[in-house]
């Protein structure tokens, strides 16, 4: 007669428990691997701003007039204007810009200067009230900057305002500004239906300069349209 | 009396008006004779050919399988796979309407009808190779419930969950038809809905797992194990999710004139968002397998044909596409996972086509391999799924915004916030608040 | 229970069944269960293979090759022939066995079918019914031995296997095989009497026999049960198949459902009110 097998059916219990506790700790370093990103894109500004869509960006914390210029109040009552970057992104890389003297007056809502390109210029509203100070000398010399840096070096006056609390107040920020931008995007997305594909790029930006690509011979007039000076 | 009436003209009119419509609806949008539309065509008249004559003289006139090979081509893929890869949709909807991730938004409804439509066809597929498809209702009508079996488990949760996501589904079809008030009430019912499809879910995507567990004997030892039942739970999350990311890199393209807004400024951010899932559930996939492998004790085995087979499945399509997987989200490259979900989906049906027909009886005589026939039908069943999903998408809102009357406005200002935005260090002083 | 009984009781049960003119009632008087098997003493066997022939006979199957040199090829029954003869050269010369379906106590094919097409009757035969079967095969992935066989070119197909003549029984007849073996290699009776008997000829013999029955706790118990001379593995009987019967490898599996179909939308109700936001003021809207 035979013995009996014995199988020892515990074998592997002391390396399993000894596995799942490895597994634990080195499912938290994967974790946390995973979830740190490896480099910044170099397309998306090095400022920290949130935006909820990735095709045109908006700084937080700037008031946005429908015109699509920006104001940033710094102190004294005075603040930094700019384009924003939809109609930065509009037009493209320009020929030059046309501003405003220092001590000439700009009225909100009223042209406040021009962007040319091509023989053709653009007008942009001013966003707020009051008096010229200051002119960013580097965008006078280098209109590329307002391509790579719209918020930020790309500023184009300073303004000193009297009445810094009822401009604002007509001036959108925030969530209001999101939502503008939303609304923006979508009106562009309705008018484009079909053009899309010749707008977007791989990985879907728009290409800049958008409004020569919808219309190449009167795109002056398209962006006329958007940024309210037509 | 009047109400009664009134009510039973409206029901009339609705009727009719909603079969002109739908019969206005089945002529085909846009050209017909493309190149796609033709192919389609052969291969479905093909299909039906190799049918009839499945009928009339027997399943082994057109099929390969054995006694020996129980289950061929058209359970192993059609069936057992379809489904892992149908896994998106409840995966999806445990996301976005559990979790309420509204990242995944914009594609939830193409994903449920993506599941919808595959267990449809699967369950249609199956139905082509039972024996006597007529005495299908007899599990359903109680002659009788063999409530031992694994399978009429698996048969009820089919069907509970075809009507599950239906019912999902039905809002996009009540606002095709403009049904306003069926549509509220089908919208009220999602939560219910979405919960009873998960918990199906997760038991069938085990249940299909648990069909080879009293197979012990017959299956190669590195894939059985009494952990087959979660194992195919876990890989039909990843399974499903690469099948949406493949599927969304498709229509994206073809389907780029109904796609809405919303969904377009997304559409990287959910790729992503996915990769990073299928990621993290690969890597626990994993080390459920090494452990399962330590447990079993099965070490010698790696060394024969059977264990480098065994080690090509997991090595190079599971823990590659997980490598790629990880490395795209990192890195925010769109390709590379798009390349990793192609590599896991071949991964998932090496898995299943594995324990269902390769390492099942894997020593007998005759080896198993599908005729030419076999083929033939499961690519017609998969081309029919593309047209009817194609036919779908270009006429209801799954891709395209819902129409006016059924836009909560709320809601859209909802989707701008999905979460709070961060507070930033502020950069500058700001003068006056 | 002590020498003296045993050996009264196998020496009463050998009697009454050994001679094969008194027909056993299928249906005991006894109120428990008793299932009915067959004893394969292959060491008794010479490979006449007149079950093969009579089998088909009574099942009206085509006749069986007798040409084939059964010791040349190890076969596995067909649609077509419930039971044959492989046989084997060992070191203890040519052994003989007789394959059939193995009427288990705890049948994997009848557990896995989900029409109860495939049943174990209560006299214990395991068979197939044809009205409810849908053809799912699944009886088929489910069997250790791999027994059960679909009609392939058929198209109305049948799953076919032996039914240890469950009809014959029902008019007290025995199986046709067991009938006809001029060898007296099988043997009908209760399975646990026939346990008995086969653990009396090992005893009595026990240089002629290895000291295991084949059947006993295989798979849960086999209502055929093998005695032989050389190790069953040696002459096609798989000796890795466990103790544990087939069905109970499901068990946990099933009975786990209930437990998720409780857990899962309770657990998942919660996570989704817990994630309502407080400023919302509907919950299910898509």
């Amino acid at each position: 007669m035979e013995g009996f097998n014995y199988v020892d059916i515990f074998a592997t219990k002391g390396i399993e428990y000894i596995l799942v506790i490895s597994f634990l700790l080195a499912f938290i370093v994967y974790w946390r691997y995973l979830n740190k990103p490896i480099k910044i894109r170099a397309k998306v500004p090095l400022k920290p701003v949130s935006t909820f869509n990735k095709w045109f960006n908006l700084s937080k914390n700037l008031y946005y007039h429908p015109g699509h210029s920006w104001v940033m109040p710094e102190d004294n009552n005075i603040v930094k204007v700019g384009i924003d970057d939809f109609a930065q992104k509009l037009i493209g890389k320009p020929d030059s810009f046309s501003l405003p003297q220092i001590g000439s007056q700009v009225e909100q809502g009223d042209i406040g200067w021009k962007i040319n390109l091509d023989s053709k210029s653009v007008d942009v509203l001013s966003p707020i009230n009051g008096e010229v100070i200051a002119v960013n000398d580097k965008i006078l010399n280098s209109p590329e900057l307002i391509e790579e840096d719209p918020y930020g070096n790309g500023w184009l006056l300073k303004i000193k305002v009297p009445k810094m609390n009822s401009n604002l107040k007509n001036l959108l920020n925030g969530k209001l500004a999101v939502a503008w931008m939303e609304n923006t995007v979508h009106a562009l997305h309705e008018r484009m239906s079909g053009d899309l594909g010749i707008l977007m790029q791989d990985g879907g930006l728009p290409v800049s300069g958008f409004a020569k690509e919808l219309a190449p011979d009167n795109w002056e007039e398209i962006a006329a349209e958007f940024l309210l000076t037509r | 009396m009047k109400q009664k009436t009134v009510s039973l003209s409206l029901l009339k009119s609705e009727l009719k008006r909603f079969i002109i419509f739908f019969i206005s609806e089945l002529r085909p949008k846009g050209k017909i004779l493309t190149p796609f539309n033709i192919i389609s065509a052969f291969i479905l008249l093909g299909a039906i050919i190799i049918l009839t004559i499945r009928f009339v003289k027997g399943l082994g006139a057109v099929a390969n399988f054995s006694q020996d090979h129980p289950w061929g081509l058209w359970i192993s893929f059609n069936v057992i796979t379809g489904v892992a890869f149908a896994g998106g949709a409840y995966v999806l909807t445990f996301m976005v309407y559990i979790l309420r991730v509204k990242k995944y938004h914009p594609i939830i409804r193409v994903t449920v009808l993506n599941g919808f439509l595959a267990y449809v066809f699967y369950a249609g597929a199956l139905l082509l190779d039972l024996g006597r498809p007529w005495n299908v209702i007899n599990p359903i009508i109680g002659n009788s419930f063999g409530v031992s079996s694994i399978m009429f488990l698996v048969a009820w949760h089919f069907m509970l969950y075809m009507l599950a996501e239906f019912l999902e589904f039905s809002p996009a079809v009540a606002e095709w038809l403009g049904w306003r008030r069926i549509r509220k009430l089908l919208v009220t019912l999602t939560l219910g809905v979405v919960i009873f499809g998960i918990t199906l879910s997760t038991l069938h995507q085990s249940g299909l797992g648990a069909l080879f567990l009293m197979a012990k004997s017959k299956i190669h030892p590195l894939w059985y194990s009494e952990f087959i039942p979660l194992l195919f739970f876990i890989s039909s999350i990843f399974a499903g999710l690469s099948m949406v990311i493949f599927e969304r890199g498709i229509s994206y393209k073809v389907f780029r004139n109904r796609i809405s807004p919303e969904h377009y400024l997304s559409h990287n951010d959910i790729l992503i968002g996915l990769a990073k899932v299928c990621a993290g559930t690969m890597f626990v996939y994993l080390f459920l397998k090494i452990l399962i492998f330590i447990h079993g004790q099965h070490y010698a085995l790696l060394n024969t044909p059977m264990g480098y087979w065994f080690l090509a499945e997991v090595i190079g399509f599971v823990l590659i596409p997980g490598i790629l997987f990880t490395q795209s989200v990192k890195r925010n490259n769109v390709f590379l996972i798009k390349l990793g979900a192609i590599l896991t989906m071949i991964g998932i049906v090496m898995n299943r086509l594995n324990i269902s027909i390769i390492a099942f009886n894997w020593n007998a005589l005759e080896k198993y391999f599908p005729s030419w026939m076999e083929i033939e039908v499961t690519i017609a069943v998969i081309v029919i799924q593309i047209l009817v999903f194609r036919w779908i998408i270009n006429r209801m809102p799954i891709l395209s915004e819902s129409p006016e009357w059924a836009r909560d406005h709320k809601e859209i200002k909802e989707k701008i916030w999905p979460i709070k935005i961060e507070e930033e260090k502020e950069r500058w002083k700001v003068s006056i608040m | 229970m002590d020498r003296r009984n045993f050996l009264k009781t196998a020496g009463l049960a050998s009697g009454t069944i050994l001679s094969k003119n008194i027909p056993l009632k299928a249906n005991e008087t006894s109120k428990k269960a008793e299932f009915m098997g067959v004893l394969i003493d292959t060491t008794r066997c010479v490979g006449c293979r007149t079950c093969e022939q009579v089998c088909t006979e009574v099942n009206n199957l085509p006749e069986p090759d007798l040409d084939i040199d059964v010791l040349k090829i190890e076969r596995k029954t067909t649609e077509k022939q419930f039971t044959l003869i492989n046989g084997y050269e060992t070191d203890h010369g040519e052994i003989y066995v007789k394959r059939q379906c193995m009427h288990c106590n705890q049948p994997a094919c009848a557990s896995a079918c989900l029409t109860k097409a495939m049943f174990k009757t209560p006299e214990g035969p395991v068979i197939w019914k044809s009205n409810k079967c849908m053809g799912c095969r699944y009886c088929m992935v489910s069997c250790p031995f791999d027994i059960p066989k679909f009609e392939h070119h058929s198209p109305n197909p049948r799953i076919q296997k032996c039914t240890m003549c469950w009809d014959r029984l029902q008019e007290n007849a025995l199986p046709a095989c067991v009938e006809n073996c001029p060898a007296e290699a099988l043997l009908f009776g209760k399975r646990h009497e026939l346990l008995e008997i086969a653990r009396a000829r090992i005893y009595d013999e026990p240089d002629r026999y290895i000291h295991h029955i084949y059947g006993e706790h295989e798979v849960g118990g086999t209502g055929i049960l093998y005695l032989a001379s050389v190790p069953f593995e040696k002459i096609g009987l798989r000796s890795d198949l466990g103790n544990e019967s087939i069905p109970k490898l499901t068990t946990d599996f099933l009975y786990g459902v209930p437990i998720i179909l409780t857990l899962w939308p309770a657990f998942l109700l919660a996570l989704s009110n817990s994630t309502k936001r407080e400023n919302k003021n509907s919950d299910s809207e898509d």
